[in-house]
Formats: structure tokens, C-alpha cells, sequence
């Protein structure tokens, strides 16, 4: 039998598929070396995978250890998806990729969600993108991707047990409390009474845990009615040391709004600021971490954005153009921790 | 007709034509324009050269293909080789990479292709040791080395 020469090593590499061009540097040393180091036959094997789907398909400046981590990405993280037990942030899903034995992206269910959707876990990357939170029922999870330019496979840092009960967390607001901490608000969605349960909404809301522990017939409830149970967190990232997260306390907002909420709060020091529609809502988190708190809105004149992130003189919300109205409602939150209860 | 000259020192004489497939020859004609003067082919065999001329045979009258193609425009390439040209390739292992050599010294772009494509065909799917089987290639990885890269790539085994 005759030795496959090393020279046709690269032409013939370029025959194949990403799986196999590895398996074939597998090999042995020369081959090793000879594949590692083509950043040309990456970058061709990369526009493949993208197809005509991208405009910088140049793909220029980057180095051939570069090219093939961006080729094998989609592969890797479906290995690890299969093999389940191991988690895996849902980076994959960031990415472009095309690829010829990928099915992970075409199984879809039939009403045109992922299949995937459901078992991922929410996410948010931390400004500065070193870090990323995801959330899921059971666990909150912060993820080190390394410095810029790393090529490190990502790692769990920091697994954090937050039992939502049935429904998915969603991430409300990540902010930065100073340059080592990050406060974290997500949000579980329930709706009080069952019967008003909506086709579409059915698998994002849920009954009401009685484990929140607070006596529905106390407040004036009907089908319409929501809760929202917020949740904060203190997330520490040190660059040395140990990296820890706090819960801040849980708060269960009812409301009767029916859109979702899917960015309706901003946070700034202890101070959390939710909004639903024209209903407004300062929560002081300062006192008493880890409290369950009961809340109904505040209505207002106005619709309530909230989507300006914070912030300076206290100010929590860019959306507030008149003065007056905001400082009635700070002055409301500094007097007691919740600006009314029912 | 063209004169060359193989390693082995047997002279072959070929219809213009039939060679020019070959981008290299058909390069040098043009630069050196009419000669009596064989073309030396250091680096191909008597044996090998039969077969290259009778690819070129075969396609003879064929229109030559288009020189260069943007890479942008070629998608993902498939492994699909027309049946006289599976044919043709049906050689020994040997043969297989003296051809692909051949052609890749001479420049024949789609013989090259095919070539490429035989051998991607025999390797596709199988596993790294099924290649080094396969294609008579010796581990010289280390045990520390190797266990290091199959950790790597994990994901490459599985099917």
C-alpha cells in the first residue's frame, strides 16, 4: 500500500467536509501541522458553511486557529447539546453557520418555534462581553468566554439554584452595580386565576405558586389579573478571588397588563424602577434582601418606559421628561420600600 | 505535435491539442512558442504519462475550463464524479496519487479535481484510525499528544 503524500494533504482536504478534514489531521504530525496552519483552506471551508448568507465573507484578518474554531463551532456545540449533562451556553446561536450535516436548525416544530427554545436557558451578556448570565428553571449560570480574542471554550464560573417553579425566567435588566458587581432583576410570569389561561399564552404563564405566600383573597382580583415575581440579584466578578452571586430579595407585582414585559424595569443602586403600561413602580431593595414583597402599581398620567437604562442624580428613567412627576414618585419610594400596597 | 520528455527518459510525441488540457504545457508553448525541442517532465513516469494522455484523449475537443472561478460563487462543493471519469480512476492507490501529482505539476484543473475527489470519497466517514489503515499512515503523535488532541475533538468522532 502506498503513503498518501503530505503535499496532496491540503488539495485533497479541500474536498471534504469540517468533521472529516479534522478527522484526517488526526492523522499524524504532518498532517497536523499542514491543517492547522491553512488559514486558506479554512477560510474557504468557513465561506461554504456561511454560503451566500453573509457580507464579510472575506473573512480577512483572521488567523487559521480562528477560522477553524468559527468552522467546527456548530459541531462542537452540538456534541456537547447530544451528550447532554455537560451545559452549554447557547452561543451557537449567535453565530452564522450552514452546514452540510447540520439539522440542529431545521428541527423545528410545527408552529415554527426551535426546539431547542424550550430546554435553552434565557441569556444576556454582561457589557464588556467577557461574561454571559443565562437562566433557566432550575439554575442562574454566569459564563467566562474569556478575554477578547480568547479561544478558550467558555466555563461555568459561577451555578446558582433559583427553583422557578413551572414557568421559564426571563431576564429583565443587567446593570452594573460597580466595576467588580452586577445586579441581575429577572422576572417569572404567572396569571392569578387558571380559567383565563389564552392559547398563546399558555406556556409562558402559569398559575400563581401559593408557595409566594400571600392570601389572594385579600386583594381585588379578577381573570384579568397577573403577577410578575421579580427576582434581584448581586452577581460578584471579581478578576481574583471568588465569584459569588446574592439573591436581593423577590417582589410579586400584580397588574392587569396584558402585554408582555419584556423590558419594563431599570435598576440603579438599590433602587429598581418597573413599569407596566401607565402603572410605575419603585422598589427599595436596601433594607431587607431576601423579603418577599407584595406590590400593586402606581397609574399614572402617562405611559411608562423604562427602557432608559438609569441614570446620575438618582434618576432612574430617561422616559421621565418632567421632573415633578418623577421626583413625587422617588419621594414616594424613599418614604416607605414600595410605593403603595393595595 | 508537442515532444516530452518523462523521468524516465521515454519520448512521447502529442497532438497539440490533446496536451494543451495541460494549463503548464499550454503556458509554456506560448512562451516558447514552435520547437523541435522536447519538453522535459522531470517529475512524471512513462507510466503515468499513458494515463494522463488518456484523460486528455478522452476530453479531447471538450472546451477547456474557465481559468478562475470566484470562491465566493463555488458554495459547498460535492463529492459527485461523472462515471467515465470513476472509471478512469479505478487504479491502484499508487497510480491514484501519481496521478493526482501529475496532475497537479501540469496543471490540469479538473483532472486535479477528480483526483481530489477520489480520494476525499475513500476518506469520508471514516474514522482517523480507518485512515491511517486506509492510506498506509503512520501514528507519530505520542500518547500524551494523542490523548490530548482526541480530548480536542471529541466532537469529530462521533458520526
Amino acid at each position: 500500500m502506498e503513503k498518501l503524500p503530505i503535499e496532496l494533504g491540503i488539495l485533497i482536504a479541500k474536498e471534504l467536509p469540517t468533521r472529516d478534514i479534522c478527522r484526517l489531521q488526526q492523522t499524524c504530525k504532518s498532517f497536523y501541522d499542514l491543517i492547522e496552519g491553512d488559514s486558506e483552506l479554512w477560510r474557504e471551508r468557513l465561506r461554504c458553511q456561511c454560503g451566500t448568507d453573509v457580507l464579510w465573507s472575506g473573512f480577512g484578518g483572521f488567523t487559521a486557529p480562528e477560522l477553524r474554531r468559527a468552522c467546527t463551532g456548530t459541531l462542537r456545540f452540538k456534541h456537547r447539546y447530544r451528550q447532554g449533562g455537560h451545559p452549554t451556553p447557547p452561543i451557537s446561536r449567535l453565530l452564522p453557520h450552514k452546514n452540510e450535516d447540520d439539522q440542529l436548525q431545521n428541527r423545528r416544530f410545527q408552529d415554527g418555534r426551535y426546539a431547542y427554545l424550550e430546554e435553552s436557558s434565557n441569556f444576556n451578556l454582561i457589557p464588556g462581553g467577557r461574561f454571559l448570565i443565562t437562566v433557566d428553571k432550575r439554575w442562574l449560570r454566569v459564563w467566562d468566554l474569556g478575554p477578547p480574542g480568547s479561544l478558550n471554550e467558555p466555563c461555568e464560573v459561577v451555578l446558582h439554584e433559583i427553583n422557578c417553579v413551572d414557568t421559564q425566567p426571563k431576564i429583565v435588566d443587567v446593570a452594573f452595580a460597580d466595576t467588580d458587581r452586577v445586579h441581575l432583576l429577572i422576572r417569572e410570569d404567572h396569571i392569578v386565576r387558571e380559567i383565563y389561561i389564552s392559547w398563546g399564552d399558555r406556556d409562558i404563564e402559569r398559575r400563581l405558586p401559593q408557595s409566594f405566600g400571600f392570601d389572594v383573597s385579600q386583594y381585588n382580583l379578577n381573570g384579568r389579573s397577573r403577577a410578575g415575581i421579580f427576582r434581584r440579584f448581586q452577581i460578584c466578578l471579581p478578576d481574583k478571588g471568588q465569584r459569588s452571586v446574592e439573591g436581593l430579595g423577590r417582589l410579586c407585582v400584580l397588574h392587569s397588563h396584558r402585554r408582555r414585559l419584556d423590558r419594563c424595569a431599570a435598576q440603579h443602586g438599590p433602587m429598581v424602577a418597573l413599569g407596566f403600561g401607565k402603572k410605575f413602580l419603585l422598589w427599595d431593595t436596601s433594607d431587607s434582601p431576601d423579603k418577599n414583597w407584595v406590590a400593586s402599581t402606581t397609574r399614572t398620567e402617562r405611559f411608562v418606559g423604562t427602557y432608559g437604562q438609569d441614570v446620575g442624580n438618582n434618576v432612574l428613567s430617561r422616559e421621565f421628561s418632567d421632573s415633578r412627576t418623577y421626583r413625587s414618585f422617588f419621594t414616594k419610594a424613599t418614604s416607605s420600600p414600595l410605593t403603595q400596597m393595595i | 505535435m508537442v515532444l516530452l520528455l518523462t523521468s524516465d527518459n521515454e519520448m512521447f510525441s502529442v497532438a497539440e491539442d490533446v496536451i494543451k488540457r495541460s494549463a503548464y504545457i499550454k503556458n509554456m508553448l506560448e512562451d516558447v512558442g514552435e520547437s523541435d525541442l522536447p519538453i522535459p517532465l522531470p517529475n512524471v513516469e512513462s507510466n503515468v504519462l499513458v494515463k494522463i494522455l488518456e484523460y486528455c484523449e478522452h476530453y479531447r475537443g471538450e472546451p477547456l475550463p474557465a481559468s478562475d472561478v470566484d470562491p465566493a460563487e463555488i458554495g459547498d462543493r460535492s463529492l459527485d464524479i461523472a462515471d467515465w471519469d470513476q472509471k478512469y480512476m479505478a487504479v491502484d492507490q499508487e497510480m491514484l496519487f501519481e496521478i493526482i501529482l501529475a496532475a497537479n505539476y501540469l496543471d490540469i484543473k479538473s483532472l486535479l479535481d477528480v483526483g481530489c475527489k477520489t480520494v476525499a470519497k475513500m476518506m469520508k466517514g471514516k474514522s482517523s484510525e480507518e485512515i491511517r489503515t486506509l492510506f498506509n499512515i503512520a501514528n507519530d503523535f505520542t500518547p500524551e499528544e494523542e490523548a490530548q488532541i482526541r480530548k480536542e475533538n471529541a466532537w469529530a468522532e462521533c458520526r
